[in-house]
């Protein structure tokens, strides 16, 4: 069995990494009040800014969009689109071109193993993007920052590379492309400095 | 590299409630941390965890008993198995590509509600929740009811769920408006033809006596294009057997290439041909006499009538020589009683035709006396369990159904349906609720549900369809796949595949009846739903909920199935029950019960009902519709790998037909200077133009008519696979003709001109889209 981020040392900040991965979780999440507040109140910004600081990065320049816009986008960019969908939210289809293929049975395993268990009241596929983020998160609380680096870079940022360019050329909302733009180089920050 | 004002930030959005930390010990799976996808772990670490449940298929409507394996969670195989009639072990290829659509990524996932503002066909939506989507529902036909009546909603269905958005919900609701398809888009004329002449339906299994027939004439039946499974099994079987074949169709199909004799019938013809092989048999006495004494009514009024239609006045219109149809005929006589012409399924082909060609096709299968005897026609009725005991809906379902007869409608306190009085069978006509939709008259429909029915893949006259969606106010779409009708929808509930769910059980008519049944393999995908639980659930919302007195399915089935003395958990371990069937008159004699439920009893030739409506008692040839010169008739059929317009997303199918395309006769591609499978345009009476499509240069199909397949040509780039492939029958089929007595749509009305020189549109080999799909 090989599990290279085992052997990574691990230099990431602990807070930084867990604010990404929310960030990760609240952007790609089906647009609800919880968002819609945290636009409102400029928390998702502040967020932002914060990380964007921590790693030495711009800030992503979104305006709070209008609500229905925001949640025809995400239809349009992740659920269903008359013009097909630019971005399936699911890591291991990004990985494999297969839903439910193997990096998904090997990432369902893997949460399982970190006593991380799916709800019964999450309608979607468990390595829906925003879902593999809130278990990120779970696993930098639970004191395993490394297994959340791995989840990091091994899932999440493949994500990224596949479909960030096709989100940024067909978000309509003014939201998720900035939003992807910058979470995909935060991913690279932190990637490169745990390496380091 | 720190966060400068705290050193946890807490955003609410982030709590997704995906996952959560458990309590229970983990096995050490991957102990050294967590596994690297792009170097996974050796060997399969689910390796044995296999599951097996029962199922019948949903690829087409044969539904043929499957078993499905699970493994890892994820369906992996689908299999026939040998205890069940309808697959015997086997199934075709969309059986076995079925876990392809569960796994299909272009699937509708969650309810959506379109943008307010958003136009129809626009494409704009917003998630919804369940009950959201429900409450605007249940909003919009609150308002409807209150300003149009119950009766404005109409609702469409195909697949094993319409049942409850066909039947059993619209009957809740209160709207006679409820169609299916099934009926005036394929079965309605063997149907009603069927009920006026045996007393008895067609049913959904064919009833025709394949193992012990010794002789077979398929007239416009694609057996092998149009692939029922055990159908075609049983065929195959049939010749290898030794039964002589006779195939009468324009077009060398792949059933006539088995064939003794190939007649190439001038189109809309058919109806010529069988009543002189009734003129023949006749006139020559070469019918059963003791079976026709015995078991008919009215054989004087048919010889008479009969008479005229001599083999010399068939040649001059069928184009088939006199000689050759006094061969067949003679032949036909000679076999019987194990000769038989089979019925069709799609039988809707000219309109004022055809339920006088399925009458005259009857009436020879009847004059060889093989209605009911061995070889012919065997005799068949569903099983019966009790339904689940519940308040009678204040409306019978009247949409009938592929196989069921036409419904009789009573004394009812709501208003008639939107095509009543327009023909004389009383199931409803699901191209005829289009109309109102646009006029108001009858009366207006403003609501539309439209379950598993690609409303512009088989409905005739597609501008005229989006027309009428547009003047709609509420349009509710569910279905498995963002089909190009579903994103004009207001409302869109996901339902999740056959794999994923129960179904109500299936009662089979057959030469041994039985009963199957579907168990979930795995769960639902995603936010989607099955059929059953979407339609009580509204129906809740909707103050119906008596009428849905079940908490759930399982509840629902075991008391069905109790009824019979079995339960849920036995069907869990069989599948299927298989009943003894009276497939012969034989049988029915000895239990001195009469099979024939006519008003006289007797299998009618000559029918009072029809004249007592004012129509032709006796089939009769009618001239049919010409089209423009320079044009050819548009003919379509099915391919063997695919089932309507459904499957064309399914990567597995469509590896192995990719596109359709258009036969033409080799002396018109000449003369056009078509080559064979250069790229061309389809061009109807009416200026639709469809394509690129190939041309198929072919001596298999004569010079007045070309041949498509069905079910290409989506306009959907949402279906990554099935988007721009080929040319559509439907779009081109801008009139049809109906028939006054089943409410059937002909569609082969229709002619196109071929128009050389459209560009080669370059596709994509289906395994690189695949590839590419993940890609964005």
């Amino acid at each position: 069995m090989t599990t290279a981020p085992q052997t990574t040392p691990i230099a990431t900040d602990l807070a930084v990494l867990d604010l990404l991965l929310q960030l990760i979780a609240g952007t790609y999440r089906s647009p609800a009040d919880a968002l819609r507040d945290d636009l409102a109140s400029g928390a998702l910004a502040e967020a932002c800014s914060a990380l964007a600081e921590a790693l030495d990065l711009d800030a992503p320049g979104f305006q709070a969009p209008v609500w229905t816009t925001l949640q025809a986008a995400y239809v349009d960019l992740f659920v269903s689109s008359g013009n097909g969908v630019a971005a399936p939210p699911y890591v291991g289809y990004a990985i494999d071109g297969e839903l439910m293929g193997p990096s998904a049975q090997l990432l369902g395993a893997a949460f399982s193993d970190h006593g991380i268990e799916l709800q019964d009241a999450w309608s979607d596929l468990p390595d829906h993007v925003a879902a593999v983020a809130e278990g990120g998160t779970l696993l930098a609380h639970s004191a395993r920052p490394e297994a959340a680096h791995a989840l990091l870079e091994g899932y999440l940022a493949p994500w990224f590379e596949r479909y960030a360019t096709a989100i940024e050329a067909k978000d309509v909302s003014g939201f998720y492309a900035p939003m992807t733009k910058f979470l995909q180089a935060a991913i690279k920050e932190v990637t490169r400095e745990a390496r380091s | 590299m720190k966060l400068g004002r705290r050193d946890f930030i807490k955003l609410s959005c982030a709590t997704v409630g995906a996952l959560a930390v458990g309590s229970t010990a983990k096995a050490q799976l991957f102990p050294g941390g967590f596994p690297n996808p792009f170097r996974p772990p050796p060997g399969k670490w689910f390796e044995g965890d296999v599951t097996t449940s029962y199922s019948y298929c949903e690829m087409c409507f044969w539904k043929c008993g499957m078993k499905v394996s699970v493994e890892g969670g994820k369906v992996r195989k689908v299999d026939g198995y040998v205890e069940n009639p309808k697959s015997r072990g086997m199934l075709c290829p969309r059986g076995q590509a079925a876990p392809a659509t569960t796994y299909d990524p272009d699937r509708l996932k969650k309810p959506l509600i379109r943008v307010e503002g958003s136009e129809r066909g626009a494409g704009q939506y917003r998630e919804a929740s369940w009950d959201e989507a429900f409450d605007y529902i249940a909003e919009k036909m609150f308002a409807i009811r209150d300003e149009h009546g119950t009766e404005s909603v109409a609702f469409m269905g195909h697949g094993t769920g319409d049942e409850w958005f066909a039947s059993y919900l619209p009957g809740a609701w209160g709207t006679p408006n409820a169609a299916k398809p099934s009926v005036s888009l394929c079965t309605a004329p063997r149907e009603t033809a069927s009920v006026y002449t045996f007393g008895r339906g067609i049913a959904g299994h064919e009833q025709i006596d394949w193992d012990e027939t010794d002789y077979i004439v398929l007239i416009g039946h694609h057996i092998g294009e149009d692939t029922h499974n055990t159908q075609l099994q049983q065929f195959a079987q049939a010749l290898t057997r030794g039964a002589e074949l006779v195939v009468v169709d324009p077009r060398f199909s792949v059933a006539a290439a088995k064939a003794k004799d190939w007649l190439p019938i001038k189109p809309a013809t058919d109806t010529a041909l069988l009543l002189a092989w009734i003129n023949v048999l006749i006139e020559e006495e070469i019918y059963d006499a003791e079976y026709v004494e015995k078991y008919t009514l009215g054989f004087e009024q048919l010889a008479e009538h009969a008479a005229q239609y001599t083999p010399e006045w068939a040649e001059a219109i069928t184009e088939i020589p006199a000689d050759t149809i006094r061969r067949i005929a003679r032949e036909m006589a000679a076999h019987a009683p194990r000769a038989v012409l089979p019925v069709g399924r799609h039988v809707v082909w000219y309109g004022h035709d055809d339920s006088h060609r399925m009458r005259a096709l009857y009436f020879v299968n009847i004059l060889l006396g093989n209605y009911g005897m061995p070889g012919g026609y065997f005799l068949c009725d569903a099983p019966i369990v009790d339904t689940f005991p519940a308040p009678e809906l204040p409306l019978a379902p009247a949409a009938g159904g592929c196989g069921s007869g036409p419904v009789e409608v009573g004394d009812s306190p709501f208003r008639p349906s939107v095509d009543r009085g327009k023909f004389f069978g009383t199931a409803t006509s699901v191209q005829e609720f289009i109309e109102p939709m646009i006029t108001g008259e009858p009366y207006p429909v403003k609501g539309l549900f439209a379950y598993g029915v690609n409303l512009f893949h088989s409905i005739p006259m597609v501008e005229r369809t989006k027309e009428a969606l547009r003047h709609l106010d509420l349009y509710v779409a569910i279905d498995i796949l963002p089909m190009e009708h579903v994103m004009w929808a207001d409302v869109i509930l996901p339902e999740c595949t056959f794999l994923e769910r129960h179904d109500d059980l299936n009662l089979v008519a057959h030469k041994t009846p039985f009963i199957q049944a579907r168990f979930p393999a795995v769960e639902p995908m995603y936010d989607s739903k099955p059929a059953w639980w979407i339609a009580r659930e509204l129906g809740i919302k909707l103050g119906l909920g008596e009428y849905f007195p079940w908490e759930d399915i399982e509840e629902y089935l075991d008391r069905r199935l109790s009824s019979i003395g079995s339960s849920l958990e036995a069907m869990a371990e069989q599948g299927t029950i298989v009943r003894r069937g009276r497939p012969y008159i034989a049988d029915w004699e000895r239990l001195n019960r009469n099979p024939f439920d006519t008003p006289s009893g007797q299998l009618e030739f000559y029918s009072e009902r029809f004249a007592e409506a004012g129509l032709d008692p006796l089939p009769v040839f009618i001239d049919p519709m010409e089209g423009p010169s320079g044009y050819y008739r548009l003919l379509y059929g099915r391919s063997p790998v695919h089932t309507f317009a459904r499957t064309h997303n399914n990567a597995v199918l469509m590896e192995m037909e990719s596109e359709n395309s258009v036969w033409l006769n080799t002396r018109e591609a000449e003369r056009l200077g078509v080559s064979h499978l250069e790229y061309v345009y389809l061009e109807n009476q009416d200026g639709v133009v469809e394509g690129p499509v190939r041309a198929n240069v072919t001596e298999r199909i004569r010079q007045d008519c070309v041949y498509i397949t069905h079910g290409y040509g989506h306009k959907a780039p949402l279906m990554k696979l099935a988007n721009g492939r080929g040319a559509s029958d439907t779009h081109l089929q801008t009139r049809y003709d109906l028939d006054p007595y089943s409410g059937g749509a002909g569609l082969r009305n229709n002619w196109v001109r071929i128009v050389p020189g459209a560009p080669d549109p370059q596709h994509k080999p289906i395994a690189q889209l695949v590839r590419e799909r993940s890609q964005a």
